[in-house]
């Protein structure tokens, strides 16, 4: 679960009705609460669920901040930063990620995860995030080459 | 005391003071007090930040060396933000990683709510592991008061 992706589409859906998110622990284990201004309606109930159920997170993480621009030596040996993606639900969306405006298609079918290289030429920030986040993702990875 | 993974007994199996003392007394003692820092400030704490940083680097940053297995986090407090439009966030990080897959959003800028979160880690390897409590805000101020808690457990 991305908590902020889904605090966030929670507030497109309930409005003011919104106060936050947190979470405790039931039998099952983890229990995500949705607090709210007032005892809530079935409207606002059923609101919050149908966002909940349509959850689908996509979790970014990189092995590493910057890397070094391989100029004009070889890409092959170039230095390169690892972004591991995690979308968790068995019937998770196909990922496409947006790195520097292009896209990138994953394969995350198999255990839900997939990986993509990060590696530049020249100099910059190389910003990664994924396409149509809303309700999915939260962050966008920035990789410095410097 | 350390934990010591139990042996599985077989017949004629020699069973010593020693063998007891590691299987019955130190695991019992093990179970009784388990892997646990807690800290409990004294003074409250304020944000800017529109990304993650340590409330206090110092004493919101527990540490505990486990056997392996699941690790209980227990945070709470109160906190309010200046502009009811924005969002205050606090989660954690695992040894220095913020987990995003978890925490707190709040909204409240009319009274100070009660934030809390529980979270279990599971399939935790062995070795020390820190948990920092972080937070960050969409805009304006997020202010946590004093009496907060963070606790993590070996479970």
């Amino acid at each position: 679960m991305d908590f902020e992706a889904l605090d966030a589409a929670l507030r497109a859906a309930l409005g003011e009705d919104m106060v936050g998110i947190s979470w405790g622990i039931d039998h099952d284990g983890n229990e995500l609460r949705v607090h709210v201004v007032a005892f809530p309606d079935t409207a606002t109930t059923d609101a919050a669920n149908a966002v909940i159920a349509a959850h689908d997170p996509v979790l970014l993480q990189a092995d590493k901040t910057s890397i070094t621009p391989y100029g004009d030596g070889a890409p092959e040996s170039a230095d390169r930063a690892t972004i591991t993606v995690w979308a968790p639900r068995e019937d998770a969306a196909p990922v496409v990620l947006m790195v520097e405006g292009q896209e990138v298609a994953l394969d995350t079918s198999v255990d839900g995860t997939d990986t993509v290289e990060i590696i530049s030429q020249g100099s910059g920030v190389i910003d990664i995030s994924v396409k149509n986040p809303t309700n999915r993702c939260s962050r966008t990875l920035s990789i410095v080459a410097v | 005391m350390a934990w010591t993974t139990p042996a599985t007994w077989v017949a004629a199996t020699p069973l010593g003071a020693a063998q007891l003392n590691e299987q019955l007394r130190d695991n019992l003692n093990a179970l009784k007090t388990p892997p646990t820092d807690v800290y409990n400030p004294a003074g409250g704490y304020s944000t800017t930040s529109t990304s993650y940083v340590d409330v206090d680097a110092t004493n919101y940053n527990l540490t505990i060396t486990t056997t392996g297995g699941d690790i209980l986090i227990i945070f709470s407090g109160s906190g309010a933000m200046t502009a009811s439009s924005n969002v205050g966030y606090v989660t954690v990080a695992l040894d220095g990683t913020d987990l995003h897959t978890a925490g707190i959003a709040w909204t409240s800028a009319a009274t100070y709510g009660d934030l809390s979160f529980t979270l279990l880690l599971e399939g935790i390897a062995a070795g020390s592991h820190s948990v920092k409590l972080r937070y960050k805000v969409s805009a304006s101020t997020l202010t946590l008061l004093s009496g907060g808690h963070l606790a993590i457990r070996e479970v």
